[in-house]
């Protein structure tokens, strides 16, 4: 290793553990003295850039600053909970509109209105006469030509949103229930339907949708014929 | 096996000063080099699951924080003093033995070229190896070795002429 070299390795690396180095210095002694220089100029060196003091407290504003951050993190993940809530929450109210948009049944609807109604309707007595009946089902366009057996309760009611006439009729063999609904569109209805206790009818005439409701096994047909004969809608 | 936070805990503890020293050897302003190491170990915190080695967690940091000053440079193009030119001496406060040699040491230091500094800088404080440097700052072998001769031989001389100017003072 010549004299050159030796200098620019020693420069490079004072701790340097190569054997060639080792070897340089060996037997000579200028060599040593050169090396010796150079190790206390790299013993100072290391002392200087290592006295620069670290500001007091650093590693604690270190550790501080971390559990701010991951603080303000796990806040951000709650608004970040909080906003997938308020979605979810968004799209039930989306699909419960979407449901109530979905066809209705309006005989199960006629059931379930007959139900909560109880027996106070079947019970009443207000002897309505025909036009008494035609002025409440001119407000929704309709009118029955003839008179078609006692009429013993009349009234709006509400179906559905819907405001629809709530008749209580003689049918010949016993009371039944008539609901006139106008028509809408996501209506749907079966011509003849039952549970346990009632019988039903449902039909259309013109705009309305006119179901009758009746004691199990009640005969229906012929009120739903003289409905059919006798009532008309104009619209 | 240790918490994430202890671990953090530990990393600050174990680095928090080597790597404050490096950033100010680095860019030679004490709170700019605050900032820094706090980004840092803020960027460290965040991705401490991908420190699997804690051997590893030396190289680690200095790759972290050279990026976080990169960055700063990018943040800010404007408003930048060519700090190479600037004296740095009395801004730290030498913990002891303010011998006249250590604040000259200390001021050639600061006025060398950052690319003979910072090769310096990381064998002094952090001891790493040629090969260390190397990898560390995208260099090959030789010319770390090159840089790192050239920073010891400028600061020899600049000790011996700053000797000199003492000596002819004095005399």
């Amino acid at each position: 290793m010549d004299d050159l070299e030796f200098r620019r390795t020693i420069y490079a690396d004072p701790d340097s553990q190569l054997q060639s180095v080792k070897d340089a210095v060996q037997s000579d002694k200028s060599k040593q003295q050169f090396w010796h220089d150079v190790k206390q100029l790299d013993k100072n060196i290391k002392q200087t850039v290592s006295d620069v003091a670290v500001p007091e407290g650093l590693a604690h504003r270190l550790i501080l600053k971390q559990s701010l951050a991951e603080h303000r993190s796990q806040k951000i993940k709650q608004r970040w909970y909080i906003a997938l809530a308020a979605s979810i929450a968004f799209l039930v109210g989306i699909n419960v509109t979407i449901f109530n948009n979905q066809p209705i049944d309006i005989s199960e609807y006629a059931l379930a209105h007959r139900y909560h109604e109880g027996e106070v309707p079947m019970q009443m007595d207000e002897n309505v006469n025909l036009q008494q009946v035609n002025i409440k089902l001119a407000a929704m366009g309709g009118h029955l030509n003839q008179d078609i057996g006692k009429v013993y309760f009349a009234n709006f009611c509400d179906f559905d949103r819907v405001r629809s006439l709530h008749l209580v009729m003689d049918s010949g063999n016993g009371k039944v229930t008539v609901f006139v609904v106008p028509l809408k569109e996501q209506f749907s209805m079966e011509p003849k339907f039952a549970d346990q206790r009632f019988d039903g009818r449902s039909f259309d005439i013109g705009n309305a949708a006119i179901i009758v409701v009746g004691e199990k096994g009640q005969e229906l047909k012929l009120m739903e014929d003289n409905l059919k004969k006798q009532l008309v809608f104009s619209a | 096996m240790m918490s994430k936070q202890k671990r953090y805990e530990a990393l600050v503890h174990a680095w928090h000063a080597d790597i404050f020293r490096y950033a100010y050897w680095l860019i030679k302003d004490k709170s700019i080099a605050e900032d820094v190491v706090q980004e840092t170990f803020l960027r460290a915190w965040k991705s401490l699951d991908s420190l699997q080695d804690e051997k590893a967690a030396k190289s680690w940091l200095i790759t972290i924080l050279r990026r976080e000053n990169a960055r700063r440079f990018e943040r800010k193009q404007f408003d930048l003093t060519d700090i190479d030119d600037v004296s740095v001496a009395d801004e730290i406060q030498i913990s002891h033995e303010q011998g006249l040699q250590h604040r000259e040491l200390h001021k050639h230091i600061g006025a060398l070229a950052t690319e003979y500094r910072e090769p310096l800088i990381l064998q002094a404080i952090f001891g790493l190896s040629g090969e260390e440097i190397a990898t560390q700052l995208d260099l090959n072998k030789n010319t770390v070795m090159t840089r790192l001769f050239r920073a010891r031989n400028q600061l020899k001389e600049a000790l011996e002429h700053s000797n000199e100017m003492i000596g002819s003072k004095n005399g």
